[in-house]
């Protein structure tokens, strides 16, 4: 069974308009998706901004008023508060953000920070909270003498992993990390994900990682779902998405990913363009009368597409005979 | 942006009501009632009671309160039991005399006060910010009467520049004397006044200015090869100056409130001083009328404070 | 005029800050000369410097909190001799400038249409009806649908692309020889990106400007720069083609940040991570080599006292050389991983 089963999940906001202030319309910021996070796997959310992603991740922790569809954990369905109290699901469930020195309160020291979880969910002594608390350091690579210090004494890589230092002191199953590395320079970005990845493969943990960025998804994702206007577009694992993908607004996604080949480099730009071409010309064949996503069609066990059945296998078909003479 | 402007006219009226109904209430709880002084002491407690009654005094609340209503839209207060005048007349008198401080003492608080934040905001730091930096920290340190006693003592005592009390001298008698009195009279608690209302606009728009100096758009506006004059011009003044317009209409509220310290130590006889006068006399009429009046002032100067920043900030402009 | 001729020489400038009364070096010594009909890119991390190189070659520092040496030639006039009203007569002209935060650089109080027509209110002699067809023609120039709405919108109105166009076309409306670009793409989204870059290109392309590309983002580097220089701690560690710096990259630090970049095929591999923290302003070493301390593995005696810039190719000059006889090990990137 998978850790987290996200069923036709919509999050809509309200549009007040007119004299009275009333609720007008509504905006889909997450318009019925569906998709299942395995234990101690990464799934990748990538969208850009106002594709839901954030709101996706947010109604994952409970942070979001959701206004249908669920989110089981262990059977049920906590998007109702109740059932998180009684799954002590905000315990197993934390959140990492983008903005290291933001999302830290500045006038706590290190160590209040890192144990205010341990405070909220697991009653320990001080000195057993303590030595948690220190054990915690080490596994994110910050000395002892880091305990008394406050967030501005950090740089923004070490911030960032006391955010995550914060977030595995509970022994979370899951950690929803929205755009954890963007605002952090190419070196610092890569300490912060190798440090990912060694948490994960020591304690098992399962990462919902919502980034824009093609290159550090691609890195750090065994699945991914590519986010378009509150819908999924397609769902695959990371050969599925980055080596056959099948809409188009997926290709164009992946073409606009700048390449560090210099050679290659009007290849990939008259690739892009062409691509970009087709997503202007034939929007139409990619997206229904709405202009919106179709719901998604499965071609493989793992890869599905939000295209018309016919359309979407046409186009599998095509992938794969392209491979086949490559 | 009429719409908003119209939405936000329309919130008032409930708040009006509340404000009504709450002084009314704080009418009725005041000790005595309104025969009282009026009538002999020693009457037949019976025939007040019929008094009362023929007043509707026994009335629900709710049914007392329409009738104050009724009456205050024929501009009926009561009768003032100090002055033994209708108190609609004897606020009006009032409130052209605090009309002609209070305006005055605005004006000049922007005169002063729109100059040097700028000017101490274009030269942060320096010694003129500095200056005006201890001008503002010691004016706001003094107690505002602190200060207008000190202004009596000085300008009018010592040095007798100007008259100490009133608000025009009785031998005015052509048109140009009562208007050359009048200011005569308001120059000094204005000045005052205005002294002490600068300290607020001077610092903050002090602060915007130099935010508006660190800003994105002037760092573009230099990369577009503007002057610094027409930087100034163009970019940080109109966009410190939006907050501070906005500002405009609370300040009147504080300018009113003020003005109960400046009429009652110059003894000029305005809402202020009769608000004063009133409660030492317990005049209740005239405090419940005051009150509603200083309430209704209060919420229209926050009205006025929203509307000028929907007209002049795009951003809420826009619907 | 000669389109490969420098027509920028920056010349062994410096720009220290004021900082609690003392001054700090946040560039030093930087040579570089910029060609017509090029985009230069300039890369490093935060803090490395390359945004205060942009800044004192627009003059925009502060003189009472900045101290700068050295020369900027400018098509024969030496920049930093100018007085502030002869500097404005090349802001906005000659050289123009575009900003990474393009919702904050736009005056949010005022009309897209005002805000670039000011810059040729300076520098052109054009009629207030010549002005407005000019901004229409800028905003279809940057790609913009439909220019005349644009024109009379204000920036909280438009998309974070819209607003970078805008910038774009302000930077681009005098026409000028030199345009800096300061990251800016970084605030967009991946798909804007690539159009606002194809926007610039064409620009330079079209008249024949030269552009100065300020970025941390190698990637937008290796699409788009003809010619790259690396930073580091204030300082230009590596400079050469792109080809060059991404085919056969000499420094040390070069090759780190290639090799901590996710790319296709190092899925399963931890990311290179360089050892240690780039050095704060207060505590640049003033002598010696900047990066030493982050690549142990090469003995202290070996570096240069006062490392310099060398040739090892045509065109391709890198800071100290004796990395070349210490390869990268393999033991350097355990070290690197387990931190």
């Amino acid at each position: 069974m998978s850790l987290i089963t996200i069923q036709n999940l919509k999050v809509h906001y309200p549009i007040r308009s007119g004299f009275w202030n009333r609720v007008t319309d509504e905006v889909p910021a997450v318009d019925g998706i569906s998709f299942a996070i395995e234990a101690g796997e990464t799934y990748g959310l990538v969208g850009e901004s106002g594709s839901g992603k954030t709101t996706t991740g947010k109604s994952v922790v409970g942070l979001e008023k959701v206004t249908s569809g669920s989110i089981l954990y262990q059977g049920q369905d906590i998007t109702q508060k109740a059932n998180r109290r009684r799954l002590n699901y905000n315990r197993d469930v934390q959140m990492i953000f983008q903005d290291s020195l933001s999302s830290l309160n500045p006038r706590k020291r290190i160590e209040d920070i890192i144990a205010e979880p341990l405070r909220n969910f697991e009653h320990l002594s001080k000195e057993d909270e303590k030595l948690r608390v220190l054990q915690l350091l080490d596994i994110v690579g910050l000395d002892a003498d880091a305990l008394y210090k406050y967030p501005h004494q950090f740089s923004g890589g070490q911030r960032q992993r006391i955010g995550v230092a914060r977030a595995v002191a509970t022994n979370p199953k899951l950690i929803v990390a929205d755009e954890p590395v963007s605002a952090l320079d190419l070196s610092v970005q890569a300490q912060v994900l190798n440090f990912m990845k060694k948490i994960q493969r020591e304690f098992g943990i399962s990462y919902l990682f919502i980034s824009h960025d093609l290159g550090v998804v691609r890195h750090m994702c065994q699945n991914i779902a590519i986010m378009n206007r509150g819908r999924l577009v397609e769902i695959g694992t990371r050969d599925d998405i980055y080596n056959h993908p099948l809409h188009i607004y997926t290709k164009r996604l992946l073409a606009a990913i700048p390449e560090t080949n210099v050679a290659q480099r009007a290849a990939h730009r008259a690739s892009r363009l062409a691509v970009e071409r087709i997503y202007q010309e034939q929007r139409a064949k990619y997206y229904d009368d709405d202009g919106k996503a179709y719901p998604l069609v499965a071609v493989s066990p793992t890869h599905s597409v939000a295209l018309p059945a016919a359309l979407a296998h046409q186009l599998a078909q095509e992938e794969v005979q392209r491979e086949a003479q490559a | 942006m009429w719409k908003t402007i119209l939405r936000r006219i329309l919130i008032m009226v409930p708040e009006v009501i509340i404000l009504s109904i709450l002084v009314f209430l704080l009418a009725k709880a005041m000790p005595g009632d309104p025969f009282t002084g009026s009538i002999n002491p020693k009457a037949d407690p019976a025939q007040l009671h019929h008094l009362m009654k023929l007043n509707g005094l026994y009335d629900p609340w709710y049914q007392q309160y329409w009738h104050w209503v009724v009456h205050l839209f024929h501009g009926n207060l009561g009768q003032s039991y100090q002055y033994q005048e209708p108190v609609t007349r004897l606020i009006a008198g009032r409130a052209t005399n605090t009309l002609w401080l209070t305006g005055f003492s605005m004006i000049l608080t922007y005169a002063l006060a729109l100059p040097m934040g700028v000017f101490a905001g274009r030269h942060e730091g320096k010694l003129p910010d500095t200056v005006i930096r201890v001008y503002t920290y010691v004016t706001y340190c003094i107690p505002f009467f602190v200060i207008l006693v000190l202004g009596i003592w000085i300008f009018g005592y010592v040095f007798g520049w100007f008259p100490t009390t009133g608000s025009i001298s009785t031998n005015a008698t052509t048109w140009l004397q009562t208007i050359g009195s009048r200011f005569y009279h308001i120059l000094l608690p204005a000045i005052l006044g205005a002294l002490f209302g600068t300290v607020n606009i001077v610092q903050y728009l002090r602060s915007e200015v130099i935010d508006a100096k660190r800003s994105d758009y002037v760092r573009t506006a230099r990369a577009k090869g503007v002057p610094r004059k027409d930087i100034y011009r163009h970019h940080i003044f109109r966009n410190s100056l939006l907050p501070i317009a906005a500002f405009a209409g609370y300040s009147i509220t504080g300018l009113l409130n003020g003005s109960i310290f400046t009429e009652t130590v110059f003894s000029y006889p305005g809402m202020g001083l009769l608000f004063v006068n009133s409660i030492s006399y317990r005049d209740y009429t005239v405090i419940t009328a005051l009150v509603l009046i200083y309430g209704i002032l209060n919420l229209l100067g926050t009205l006025l404070s929203d509307i000028i920043l929907t007209l002049v900030d795009p951003r809420i402009r826009i619907e | 005029m000669e389109p490969t001729a420098d027509f920028l020489n920056i010349k062994d400038v410096s720009t220290a800050f004021k900082i609690n009364g003392h001054y700090y070096d946040a560039i030093t010594h930087v040579n570089l000369q910029v060609h017509h009909d090029e985009i230069l890119a300039i890369v490093g991390e935060s803090g490395c410097g390359k945004t205060t190189l942009a800044t004192t070659i627009m003059g925009l520092q502060d003189p009472s909190e900045t101290k700068i040496t050295g020369e900027i030639d400018f098509e024969g006039t030496n920049l930093l001799a100018l007085n502030d009203d002869q500097y404005n007569q090349y802001r906005g002209a000659k050289i123009g400038m575009i900003f990474q935060d393009p919702l904050s650089a736009l005056n949010p109080l005022k009309r897209i249409e005002d805000q670039i027509s000011e810059v040729m209110t300076y520098h052109t002699t054009l009629t207030s009806d010549q002005k407005h067809q000019r901004v229409l023609d800028l905003l279809d120039q940057v790609g913009i649908v439909d220019p005349k709405r644009t024109a009379r919108q204000f920036p909280h109105e438009l998309s974070g692309g819209m607003r970078q166009r805008v910038i774009i076309a302000i930077a681009i409306a005098c026409k000028p020889d030199l345009i800096i670009a300061d990251e800016p793409t970084t605030a967009l989204d991946v798909t804007i990106q690539a159009q606002i870059l194809d926007v610039l290109r064409a620009i330079q392309q079209e008249n024949h400007a030269g552009i100065i590309l300020i970025t941390h983002d190698l990637g937008v580097v290796a699409e788009t720069a003809d010619r790259v220089a690396v930073m580091y701690a204030g300082q230009i560690v590596e400079e050469g083609s792109a080809q060059q710096i991404f085919d056969t990259p000499e420094h040390p630090y070069t090759r780190s940040l290639l090799r901590s970049m996710p790319q296709r095929g190092n899925e399963n591999d931890d990311l290179y991570v360089i050892r240690g923290n780039v050095p704060s302003l207060q505590k640049m070493p003033q002598s010696g080599d900047r990066f030493a301390p982050r690549i142990p593995w090469v003995p202290a005696s070996a570096h240069e006292a006062n490392p310099t810039m060398h040739q090892v190719a045509p065109g391709h000059l890198v800071r100290c050389t004796c990395y070349r006889n210490f390869a990268f090990p393999d033991q350097a990137l355990k070290e690197g991983r387990a931190q």
